[in-house]
């Protein structure tokens, strides 16, 4: 009850909710198709946005989307000149963006501070206008999974089949690289540049961990991470604690309980 | 001497009566992996109706030649056509069904259901987003076919090798295509499996007048019931109408060089 007295309570558990739902959501395709690292790639690229912004003095989220959706862009570029060898790709983007972002946080040493909370995330300091631009932008990742779940799955499970399939699979790919982007800046904002990978990778790898089929899959990670915000959130404000780190804590508990707790049935059994 | 080896023949032009539906049809075609060609002037048309099995040695370009035919390779020379289409304009995608050598090697933890993987073969592009009561018709249509609609719900992770190669029968199946293309499919599947998928494919042949195109090593069960056999050799493709018409000598050697090569690879 007193948690929801603060406008900026409210604000966060939307945001946070919002995000959890599409972080989990996306996470689930980018685990599968075996991008967990790219998320943390394009987390470590978006930094260097959100100091452009500041910088320049434009809103640091759209910095960090044109950020994200280049560095995807040119992840996805790279991985074609070296199909065996797409770490390379991972690598040069994200010490290329945390270069970046690094010269650009010295030419501005003013806003430090600031850059603290999107290296950490500062649920508690979302604006009115990130939660219209979380919103806004969560209904358009959501809108185009309900669409395009079929082509996704399609392609994640056999790239091959789904192309004879008749599914235009390198539009498909492009447009999912550009949706990866989006959700990565948004959770940016929540959780932190150095935990947005986190909240996209631990509450699918707890589904996988006994989904009985894919859309379970679905439902039981968009659980665990609404799980992991509201109740990392709701802890981080009673102890007074970072909330990106409380959730994702959270989240990595269960995950661990899940894998002791399968391993412990399965030996009992 | 060995068969699938020597100079470059001449190429062999088949003509075929224009009243016959035709599934493929390749005219000079010609592939090479950077500058070593592996295939050069095929010509080959296969019509409705047909069971074709491509035999031929390791590296003798078999799973090149098929996917030049889905187009998923592009010819350096030549032209394809698949169901009467040029292949760069082709868009009946669900009217073809394709199950590419790797099939077998799936990721095993990848939680799907059967009918989930069934059902991502079945795509009609925008249409298909309100389709869902056909698309599971659909679906369980094609399991019924394959003889595994017990299996609807189990994650394909869990299953045989010889079941899992019906789940890929059954997607490639699933838009109820016309002509079904098979790469090695009972690679790593035992004995009696591999001759109940081969008497599947069979009864799909003779009762749904689906086309066939197989590539395979298994001699026996696969030869014994196309009506074509196709020695990828030299660089072409050798077409036999029938078989008791093709020189037992040849083929003892095509078969001997087979296992024998096979010997060499283990």
């Amino acid at each position: 009850m007193s948690v929801f007295s603060f406008a900026f309570m409210q604000r966060a558990f939307l945001a946070g909710v919002i995000t959890a739902v599409l972080a989990a959501a996306m996470g689930v395709f980018i685990v599968l198709r075996r991008m967990s690292v790219v998320g943390d790639s394009l987390a470590h690229a978006s930094l260097a946005g959100v100091a452009a912004g500041m910088l320049l003095g434009f809103y640091p989220f759209y910095g960090a989307l044109i950020f994200v959706a280049g560095a995807a862009l040119l992840i996805e570029f790279i991985r074609g000149a070296f199909q065996r060898y797409a770490e390379v790709a991972l690598a040069v983007v994200m010490s290329g963006g945390m270069a970046l972002a690094v010269v650009m946080i010295s030419l501005g040493k003013a806003f430090n501070a600031d850059l603290f909370s999107y290296l950490f995330g500062s649920l508690v300091a979302v604006s009115p206008t990130d939660v219209r631009v979380i919103a806004t932008a969560g209904i358009v990742i959501i809108t185009s999974l309900a669409l395009l779940h079929r082509e996704l799955f399609a392609i994640t499970f056999d790239e091959e089949a789904a192309y004879l399939s008749g599914i235009p699979v390198r539009a498909v790919n492009i447009y999912f690289t550009l949706l990866t982007a989006l959700t990565v800046a948004l959770a940016v904002r929540v959780v932190g540049t150095l935990l947005v990978a986190a909240l996209m990778v631990i509450p699918p790898a707890v589904s996988l961990q006994f989904a009985r089929s894919f859309k379970a899959t679905f439902v039981i990670a968009i659980g665990v991470a609404l799980t992991s915000v509201i109740t990392g959130l709701y802890i981080s404000f009673i102890f007074d604690l970072a909330p990106g780190g409380t959730i994702v804590l959270i989240a990595a508990a269960i995950l661990v309980a899940v894998i002791l707790v399968k391993g412990a049935v399965h030996s009992w059994i | 001497m060995a068969v699938c080896e020597g100079e470059l023949a001449a190429p062999v032009s088949i003509d075929i009566p224009a009243s016959s539906a035709e599934m493929v049809r390749l005219e000079g075609v010609s592939f090479a992996y950077n500058s070593c060609y592996v295939l050069e002037n095929v010509n080959l048309v296969v019509t409705a109706g047909e069971f074709l099995a491509l035999i031929g040695a390791n590296g003798s370009a078999k799973t090149t030649l098929m996917k030049i035919m889905v187009g998923l390779l592009k010819p350096r020379a030549g032209r394809v056509e698949l169901l009467g289409q040029d292949i760069r304009s082709f868009r009946a995608w669900h009217r073809i069904g394709y199950i590419s050598q790797n099939a077998g090697h799936i990721n095993t933890s990848f939680p799907a259901t059967v009918a989930e993987v069934v059902a991502s073969g079945y795509y009609h592009g925008w249409r298909g987003m309100f389709a869902a009561r056909a698309r599971q018709r659909a679906v369980q249509g094609a399991l019924e076919l394959v003889g595994i609609p017990d299996l609807a719900g189990r994650l394909v992770g869990e299953l045989s090798g010889g079941q899992r190669q019906k789940v890929f029968l059954a997607r490639a199946l699933v838009s109820r295509p016309s002509a079904l293309f098979l790469d090695e499919p009972t690679t790593g599947i035992d004995p009696s499996a591999r001759e109940e998928f081969y008497r599947l494919l069979e009864q799909l042949n003779r009762q749904e007048g689906l086309t066939i195109i197989i590539i395979t090593h298994d001699f026996q069960a696969a030869l014994a019931r196309a009506q074509k056999i196709g020695c990828v050799r030299d660089r072409n493709v050798y077409i036999h109408t029938n078989l008791s018409e093709v020189d037992q000598d040849h083929l003892a050697e095509v078969l001997g060089y087979q296992i024998g090569a096979s010997h060499v690879r283990l």
